[in-house]
């Protein structure tokens, strides 16, 4: 029969070897777990400045579908000490015309606000961000313009979509071109 | 494991087992067998969603801070089992099982 417990030992010590040297914090062995595990859709990247800080780091997100198809933008992943209990801070780094992510970067995601839950993972927002391009929402607008024009008038937002990603004017806001 | 050796023999005569006398010779006799049993804990994941560790191991909190003895395992209504850290922090935020959204009601604790 197997020995159970002496694999879980095996396991261990197996794991302790992998990180040698100074102990890692909770937020921090959550986080790898996280990352191993990631299994992104193929529109996404994860990019790290530093290989040795898993707590920062970059999401590309570039949609191959809807209103932002053909757009390229970034988001900036800062995963605090009370990871999971706390979600991670996201912020967009790319100016974009879009009624969830205000022209300061602030995302409007459930999941990343009243919606968290430390059973979420990486992954679960990877997913939620993705879907705000598929489906910007204009309902609970942090960009009140757009959430408008959307909500009157799907062609104009549409258009005003590209001309953004394009490089332009929306209004008085110059939007700086994103498309791939 | 004590299970390990745990081994039943049994032999059964040919003329014990064979209720009906018409048929003389039987083809195949059991002479013995092996009973092996399967035991796994009674919950829908043995992996806290929480810290992803598996629940009989210590919490990833108590890991990092190598307090291994304290660490118990939580196991709700819902049948859906946390380690004790994990949970007692959520617990602080929200009183639903963060799985299934009932109501926690604790079920037992154990280790």
């Amino acid at each position: 029969m197997i020995k159970l417990f002496s694999l879980k030992q095996q396991k261990r010590d197996g794991e302790t070897v992998q990180h040698p040297g100074t102990r890692q914090s909770a937020a921090q062995l959550r986080i790898q777990k996280d990352i191993n595990e990631l299994n992104l859709p193929k529109t996404c990247q994860v990019d790290f400045p530093d290989q040795d800080d898993l707590l920062t780091f970059k999401l590309i997100i570039s949609p191959d579908e809807g209103f932002y198809r053909g757009g390229r933008f970034s988001f900036s992943f800062k995963v605090g000490q009370g990871y999971p209990h706390e979600p991670p801070k996201v912020k967009c780094e790319t100016l974009v015309y879009h009624p969830n992510i205000d022209l300061e970067g602030n995302v409007c995601l459930n999941i990343l606000r009243e919606d968290w839950k430390p059973v979420l993972t990486v992954n679960s927002i990877v997913y939620g961000l993705q879907y705000l391009f598929l489906e910007p929402n204009p309902e609970d607008p942090l960009n009140k313009e757009a959430a408008e024009v959307l909500q009157s008038n799907r062609r104009l937002f549409e258009q005003n979509v590209q001309k953004s990603m394009r490089g332009g004017y929306i209004g008085a806001i110059y939007f700086d071109r994103c498309l791939k | 494991m004590a299970d390990d050796e745990k081994r039943e023999q049994m032999e059964v005569g040919s003329g014990d087992v064979d209720i009906n006398d018409k048929k003389p010779d039987k083809m195949f006799g059991l002479k013995k067998w092996n009973l092996v049993a399967m035991w796994s804990w009674d919950v829908e994941c043995d992996t806290c969603a929480i810290c992803r560790v598996q629940v009989m191991d210590t919490c990833l909190r108590c890991q990092a801070e190598n307090k291994q003895q304290e660490c118990v395992v939580v196991w709700g209504e819902c049948n859906h089992s946390f380690h004790n850290c994990c949970m007692s922090l959520w617990l602080k935020q929200n009183n639903r099982c963060p799985l299934c959204q009932q109501e926690w009601a604790l079920q037992t604790t154990g280790k």
